[in-house]
């Protein structure tokens, strides 16, 4: 296990910022924390990274308990700050090899890593730019560059594609991937969904300080499905359809938008048969006909009883 | 040995990295020094009116002020009038506290010396500054129960005066001494690297295996090598430059340069640990240095002399007021009297405040 964090509770006066908290990172794994914002998401990675302290509970990091002082786990672990943590007077090279320097002493070995982690950012043309003359997908680029050029064996990306262009957001996702596939666990936070679910093995959901749910996809999705929703789309219009609909066991609901009816079913499975059934007995060519799945937003609505965005 | 060399060379990129910077860190100092020169250097050493300045004693302190001048030989004490004095210093009679002072307050006359030979004064001047310095002198005498012939009868306070000192010097020498104290700029960014305050850039030296301790040495370092090369370029451009010659080739300038340069690193990692939003340490750093300049007379020597009429122990302990004085001491009148007490004291108050700066930076954990 890279990280195990058991009954973390962390406050800042009177506010618990995080609430019994469980988590499991296991090696070579990416694992995506999603939630609102002051859901607790980064104050979990600093209480990780030993940056605060707290109250109750247990971390550890490679089996050990991260100390401020822990020095020899800290060279393994790599950390990308939410907001951009540059110096604007220096270079894209100086920058990235000043904090590099904090983690490799050798300056032979510190100049292959810096020049590795420029080329893995896609940054070789801009090695003599200063941060402000970058846009802010390269800067997000130089950011993630700072944080993992001693390649570490634990990265922690808290929010890295915030305000990004797409195409340096799927340069970044692709980077993260190669990052696991070199062998780095990754823990990674997110408000884009779609990129927690593309990206991450294992996702946890996170709101006020608690762990709500973990798992895989998969898993998350399968923690609320309680009903069924099909959607079907027929060749021609049939007034009588939509009262034939809503006399089949088990619906609950039937409406139709666009052509395209939408049923409801009071229980989660294999109802699809049952209509492909009726719809051939009554004659009914479809167009379309699949059973809707619920998306991870339609999780964390389930779970939480609001929107990410909120 | 390279990567700290590397570090350097970044921390100095990442200080002086804009135009602004360069212009208030390096340029203004030179520029003040420009102008000062320009207005006051005609002053320097023009004929210094020493007129005699007003006193009365206590009986007892007759001795010391008799050897302001240096007697040719050693006077006869038995025959010697101990009610009057002159020389070209000031002149004055012996007299009762209670009038003396009342004297002094209707301007009658302008310093009284009283038995213990604390010098009370209604103004300032170089009469009195030499008064100053020979009392101090005495009491160091007195003090170590020496005997009368400890009196350097060679040294004579008063001889060429006019040729090396002037008023106007406590001016450029409060410029200094702020100068001297250059490094608190640096030094006060040290804690914002250190303490997470929401800094990004906190966070990346935090989560780093670099401790603490080792990123403020290097910040430390750093700090001293731009104040030993602003005190030098400072020296440097008034003396070959400016043509201006304040600095004598002394070694006592070293001790001295050094406990200067220490206090103001370690003021500036204090007001920079203390202080949570960088803009008001930066306000703070400024601020704090002028006032303590411009208490020590960089605006104006009227500045300190008032203050040495209404407040004089501000004097005593205002670091500025300190190093001024004793690099004028050191190079202008040769006098070391009050050297060490000076390094010392600076030392003291650096020792201190790295105590606590240190203290609240091991504390900051959130």
């Amino acid at each position: 296990m890279v990280i195990k964090v058991e009954n973390l509770v962390k406050e800042f006066k009177e506010i618990r910022a995080l609430d019994s908290f469980n988590l499991e990172l296991k090696e070579g794994e990416i694992l995506g924390l999603i939630g609102p914002n002051g859901s607790g998401k980064s104050t979990l990675l600093l209480s990780i990274l030993g940056i605060y302290s707290y109250e109750k509970g247990e971390i550890r990091v490679f089996n050990r308990e991260l100390k401020p002082n822990s020095y020899d786990i800290k060279r393994k672990i790599g950390f990308v700050p939410q907001d951009l943590a540059l110096f604007e007077e220096l270079t894209v090279y100086e920058n990235i090899d000043y904090f590099c320097g904090l983690y490799v002493r050798d300056s032979k070995k510190r100049k292959e890593l810096v020049n590795k982690a420029i080329e893995f950012v896609g940054l070789e043309k801009f090695r003599k730019f200063i941060p402000s003359k970058l846009s802010g997908g390269l800067a997000r680029r130089l950011n993630i560059a700072c944080g993992i050029a001693h390649e570490p064996e634990l990265i922690f990306l808290d929010e890295p594609t915030v305000a990004v262009d797409a195409q340096s957001r799927s340069f970044i996702l692709e980077g993260i991937k190669e990052l696991n596939r070199q062998g780095a666990s990754v823990i990674y936070t997110s408000h884009y969904l779609e990129e927690v679910e593309d990206l991450c093995d294992r996702i946890a959901i996170i709101d006020q300080g608690r762990n709500i749910i973990t798992g895989t996809n998969e898993e998350l999705k399968d923690s609320i499905i309680t009903t069924e929703i099909i959607k079907i789309t027929l060749l021609e219009e049939n007034a009588d359809i939509l009262k034939d609909l809503r006399n089949l066991s088990h619906v609950i609901d039937v409406t139709v938008k666009d052509s395209e009816y939408t049923v409801k079913f009071d229980n989660p499975k294999s109802n699809i048969a049952d209509i492909a059934q009726f719809l051939k007995e009554k004659g009914l060519t479809y167009l379309k006909l699949y059973t809707e799945l619920p998306s991870l937003n339609d999780v964390f609505l389930e779970l939480t009883g609001k929107e990410l965005r909120d | 040995m390279k990567r700290i060399l590397t570090y350097i060379k970044y921390e100095l990129k990442v200080f002086l990295g804009n135009y602004a910077s360069m212009f208030w860190m390096i340029a203004f100092p030179l520029l003040l020094l420009t102008i000062y020169t320009f207005f006051f250097s005609n002053l320097r050493f023009g004929e210094v009116e020493l007129e005699k300045a007003s006193v009365a004693y206590h009986e007892e302190a007759f001795m010391p002020l008799y050897f302001v001048e240096a007697p040719k030989e050693m006077p006869n004490m038995e025959t010697l009038d101990k009610s009057y004095i002159e020389n070209s210093l000031f002149k004055g009679k012996a007299s009762e506290k209670d009038k003396a002072l009342e004297a002094l307050k209707t301007d009658e006359i302008d310093a009284y010396v009283d038995k213990d030979l604390s010098l009370v004064i209604s103004k300032n001047g170089i009469s009195q500054m030499i008064m100053d310095e020979v009392l101090t002198t005495a009491k160091q005498i007195s003090s170590l129960k020496l005997p009368l012939t400890a009196y350097d009868f060679n040294r004579s306070y008063t001889e060429n005066i006019s040729e090396k000192y002037s008023p106007i010097d406590v001016v450029f020498y409060a410029l200094f001494a702020m100068i001297s104290l250059y490094g608190a700029y640096l030094s006060g960014t040290i804690g914002n690297r250190l303490i997470v305050r929401g800094k990004t850039i906190a966070l990346r030296y935090a989560s780093s295996p670099t401790s603490k301790a080792r990123q403020v040495m290097l910040g430390v370092a750093t700090s001293f090598l731009w104040s030993l090369f602003m005190v030098a370029i400072t020296i440097a451009y008034s003396e070959f430059i400016l043509k201006q010659h304040f600095f004598s080739p002394d070694a006592n300038n070293i001790p001295l340069i050094m406990s200067a340069i220490i206090f103001g690193i370690s003021w500036g990692l204090f007001l920079g640990t203390v202080i949570k939003k960088e803009s008001s340490q930066t306000a703070a750093i400024i601020s704090s240095l002028l006032i303590m300049s411009g208490i020590s007379g960089m605006f104006s020597d009227g500045i300190r002399t008032l203050i040495q009429r209404t407040f004089p122990p501000i004097l005593k302990i205002n670091p500025v007021s300190l190093i001024s004085d004793e690099l004028l001491k050191v190079n202008m009148l040769g006098n070391y009297s009050t050297l060490a007490e000076t390094v010392l004291k600076l030392t003291g108050y650096s020792i201190i405040l790295i105590i606590i700066s240190i203290l609240h930076i091991r504390r900051k954990r959130a």
